[in-house]
């Protein structure tokens, strides 16, 4: 692929030579042949255009990044950094993610990353190159977020680089003829966007019963919220009434210890991606983020994922299609009708809702931990950080899912925002206890080992199905005949802590939550399917149930039976030729058998015994 | 790993006091070796009410270590009920002062709750080392995620005291109550009306408990949330499914319950010679949407080779029309009544 890529790069500079005189190189951070300790995000793409680097250090410089660029031409280049100064929108100190250019090992005067708050060109100034090969390279400078997604080096004075994202993505298509050339991913039965457990589940299970799937997952683990990225323990019940066999599947995938915000090896991360990769109906796309997507009336044609380090893109044909995004990606893409935020409560008379409809949502959490050092370890005495002190400090060496923020703001137009504020609330208290007088001596020992810079999103968009799960379907046990996979934990909603947010007025950055007991209750099927889109299933958060609902359903053992639910339904899709409404309304009975049966290994223990929560199981009346 | 290796240690020490005249009903053995020995708690009349036991465990709180002396009692699931203390021996804390009234309220709370982060972790991770300035050792402090959950300066009290009360004896006592199920225990379990109870009845009833208690265990499964009346129908003996008694109440309530109860009800009635009445009435069941209760009606009609309730079926079909699929219909076709 960087073959590839390289070649694309040399064509381009030397057709452009040849009928301008002029060259404008265009470089992909992500796509740098040595990452460095530099780390590819890809979550905020659809808002600013693409994965980028970012120098994920805690407080270290991580080390370089570098790439090899061939120059057509000698001469003066100008150079252009896409980038931005992250913590600019809550201080006006000195940046905190900071980084150099280096070019054949020599760095640039200009500082990159501590100019605009928002993301932007930034002029680098003017290089002299020679004919032929360069290495670029980017230094970080403080080990904190700083971030680059493309560099332009140009020989024309006048070139502008594009600062409009549209337009800069019409470009880069355009540079590296993405459009021109999209790859055919190959024939599948069901294409399974999103790699958490959902996603996950839902692909195997397809596959075991006779599916050819592709699993598109836009990170390079799988586990999504369950994932060493990530690190938040399964939670919720398998194994229950009306469908015991139902878990086997997420008790042969899961990780056998629990625990937020443990050591990387807690969550198994290849454990899930071997399950996949011994399955041979499985195609499985890595690195893949899916942002385009073809309908038809009403029914998905293709899906198109955008590799998110070569840019490369690639399109996915189907009869059928599984949104387990968590973000409803793919149906809001397709004109799915969806929910968001909290229902008033005369939409469903749910007595937890409020009284007028908002859009607070739970939030996502940045967890984190320190490990102790023999020898006492510094961090910086950062400037930009929140305004802290005594009162503010959490004299702790963990953060737990409590560590959530966002809750109010777009979980899909924001997050950039969101995830740089619980960042920013970690390095802030952190940077208090190992350096205020207070405390220094207490911390001298902790080194701050792990903070997410993938954050756990628990809410954001919610596909609408042919019913629409509310309150009282769970607190009064009102079951339905199409029932699949039961939920267990909760209702269990977040909401902003009232003593977080005296001490951050409406930028709280800690939740509590509230929870309502429920006996375990069977899924309606019709919650899994869309309501408009002929051909689109959803496992995982953004299934259809109110924001009050999604208080229980939102638990990872439970979307992980609903992957094996879909993969089933998936099958019975493909056998009857029919659609997921279909199943529902002409092959339930079939769908009933398949649970009855499951699909995960029903010989292994169940030695996940942790995080099973409070449910009302005999115990009460 | 000290206060751990301690706490061991201590427990390998714990008894019960020796009490003349009282004959124990078994003894709880700990994983560490140590043991304790139960006893029944009846009424005057001799009715078993259920369990006690006078223990005396050694817990220490910071390297401070006594004597815990405390009774306990256990109803008849082996559900922690209550304790008690020697009022010139109360349970103490950290440098051995005594429990408060609130302390108190507190543990018995902590007994009688089984959703604590604090009683599922190893002993070795509820508190984190931090080095003492100066002296040759460690002190611990409480892991914060649980700190809410216990009683300050009483951790150990708190965990060494929830696992003894919810540990191995309730398994002990499970089977010790099930032992003497007869139709008073019956009765005391009816009593203690709760769905525990009603599901420890409908696990441990014999073939004839089940049938001379039948009415009582179908007014439960009428009464029962959750998978109760579901599990119930599951546990009940096939051949009392053949009783008309039984039949008779299916007729009136089967549409009461839930689809998962349904589908429970109509599995037992597989191979079972059901009466007119109650095929007819199941087949008013039918509805339009394919599903599994529809498959397993058009079985039992099938099956038990009714002409005219075969007609009925057919007729059925086509008013509701009932979205068959075609394995069914072509069973159906075949039989000739579509």
């Amino acid at each position: 692929m960087k073959n590839y890529l390289s070649a694309l790069f040399i064509c381009f500079c030397l057709s452009k030579v040849s009928a301008q005189k002029k060259t404008t190189i265009f470089i992909e951070a992500e796509s740098f042949d040595n990452k460095g300790g530099w780390v590819i995000d890809q979550q905020f793409m659809d808002v600013m255009g693409s994965s980028f680097l970012m120098a994920h250090g805690m407080g270290k410089p991580v080390a370089d990044a570098s790439t090899k660029v061939i120059f057509p031409e000698a001469g003066d280049y100008f150079v252009y950094v896409r980038t931005r100064n992250w913590s600019a929108q809550w201080s006006d100190q000195e940046a905190a993610g900071q980084f150099k250019l280096l070019i054949n090992g020599k760095a640039l005067e200009k500082t990159f990353g501590a100019d605009s708050a928002e993301w932007g060109w930034t002029h680098g100034g003017k290089v002299t190159l020679k004919k032929g090969e360069a290495t670029i390279s980017l230094k970080d400078l403080t080990g904190f977020n700083g971030r680059c997604d493309a560099i332009i080096l140009t020989n024309d004075p006048a070139y502008k680089p594009i600062e409009d994202f549209k337009k800069l993505n019409d470009f880069r298509n355009e540079y590296f003829g993405f459009d021109q050339n999209p790859k055919d991913a190959g024939d599948f039965d069901f294409v399974v966007i999103g790699g958490g457990m959902a996603g996950t589940c839902a692909a195997i299970s397809a596959a075991r019963n006779g599916v050819k799937v592709a699993l598109i997952q836009n990170r390079p683990v799988l586990g999504g919220n369950n994932s060493s990225e990530v690190r938040v323990h399964l939670g919720g019940r398998i194994n229950l009434e009306p469908y015991p066999n139902l878990g086997n599947l997420v008790n042969e995938i899961g990780p056998e210890e629990g625990g937020n915000a443990q050591p990387k090896s807690y969550y198994e991360d290849d454990k899930k991606l071997n399950a996949v990769l011994n399955e041979p109906n499985i195609s499985l796309f890595l690195n893949h983020h899916a942002n385009k997507v073809e309908v038809n009336n009403g029914t998905i044609n293709k899906v198109y994922a955008v590799n998110i380090e070569t840019g490369e893109k690639v399109f996915f044909e189907a009869p059928l299609f599984a949104d387990c995004t968590g973000d409803g990606t793919i149906g809001f893409l397709a004109g799915a009708e969806y929910m968001t935020g909290r229902e008033s409560r005369e939409v469903y008379n749910e007595p937890t809702a409020p009284e007028v409809a908002d859009n607070l949502t739970m939030g996502a959490s940045v967890q984190w931990f320190s490990e102790k050092a023999e020898e006492p370890v510094s961090f910086p005495d950062i400037k930009w950080g929140l305004p802290w002190n005594s009162e503010k400090a959490e004299e702790i060496t963990k953060g737990d899912w409590e560590w959530e923020t966002g809750m109010g703001l777009d979980m899909t137009l924001d997050f950039e925002q969101i995830r740089d504020y619980g960042m920013l609330a970690v390095y802030s208290n952190w940077s208090y206890l190992k350096n205020s007088e207070a405390t220094k001596n207490k911390f001298a020992h902790e080194n701050l080992k792990w903070v997410a810079y993938v954050a756990g999103k628990r809410e954001s968009r919610r596909l609408k199905g042919d019913y629409v799960l509310i309150e009282q379907d769970l607190t009064e046990h009102r079951v339905y005949p199409d029932g699949t996979a039961p939920t267990s934990w909760t209702i269990d909603l977040h909401y902003p802590d009232p003593e977080n947010s005296k001490l951050f007025p409406g930028a709280a950055f800690k939740s509590i939550a509230k929870h309502i007991k429920i006996y375990p209750y069977p899924i309606p099927f019709r919650c899994l399917y869309s309501k408009n889109i002929n051909n689109l299933m959803m496992a995982g958060r953004d299934i259809s149930v109110s924001h009050v609902a999604l208080g229980t359903v939102r638990l990872m053992r439970t979307t992980g039976m609903m992957g094996e639910v879909l993969g089933m339904a998936a099958s019975i899709c493909k056998e009857k030729e029919t659609s997921p409404r279909g199943v529902y309304e002409n092959h339930f009975a079939s769908l009933e058998n398949l649970m009855q049966k499951g699909v995960g290994n029903p010989n292994l223990p169940a030695i996940q015994d942790y995080n099973l929560g409070g449910t009302l199981m005999e115990g009460e009346k | 790993m000290k206060s751990f290796l301690l706490i061991l240690t201590l427990l390998a020490g714990l008894f019960s006091v020796f009490l003349e005249g009282e004959t124990p009903v078994f003894r709880v053995k700990m994983q560490n070796g140590g043991y304790f020995q139960v006893f029944e708690n009846r009424d005057s009349l001799g009715i078993l009410k259920g369990y006690w036991s006078n223990i005396i465990a050694p817990v220490c709180e910071d390297s401070v270590c006594y004597n815990v002396d405390i009774l306990f009692k256990w109803n008849l699931l082996g559900d922690f009920v209550a304790y008690e203390t020697p009022e010139k021996s109360p349970l103490t804390k950290l440098d051995h002062i005594p429990f408060t009234p609130a302390d108190n309220q507190k543990l018995q709370s902590i007994l009688t709750n089984h959703d604590l982060i604090f009683t599922g972790m190893p002993a070795e991770k509820l508190i984190v080392k931090t080095k003492k300035e100066g002296i040759d050792g460690y002190s611990g402090a409480t892991v914060t995620t649980i700190k809410e959950e216990v009683i300050e300066g009483a951790l150990y009290t708190c965990y060494t005291l929830w696992h003894i009360a919810n540990g191995p004896v309730v398994d002990s006592i499970r089977s010790h109550t099930k032992k003497l199920m007869d139709d008073q225990m019956i009765q005391e379990m009816l009593k203690m009306n709760n769905s525990k109870a009603h599901y420890f009845l409908i696990n441990s009833l014999s073939e004839t408990q089940y049938k001379n208690h039948l009415p009582v265990i179908l007014k439960l499964t009428l009464e029962g949330k959750g998978y109760f009346p579901k599990n119930a129908f599951e546990k009940i003996p096939s051949h009392l499914f053949e009783q008309q008694g039984l039949q008779e109440f299916l007729i009136k309530n089967y549409h009461e319950y839930s689809y998962y109860t349904q589908m429970a009800i109509l599995k037992k009635l597989q191979g079972v010679r059901l009466s007119k009445p109650l095929l007819l009435s199941l087949i008013e069941q039918l509805d339009e949407r394919n599903s599994g209760q529809n498959q397993r009606i058009v079985n039992l009609v099938i099956a038990n080779e009714n002409k005219e309730l075969l007609k009925v079926l057919g007729e059925e079909i086509r008013l509701k029309e009932v979205n068959l699929n075609s394995e069914q219909r072509e069973k159906l076709e075949g039989l000739g009544i579509l």
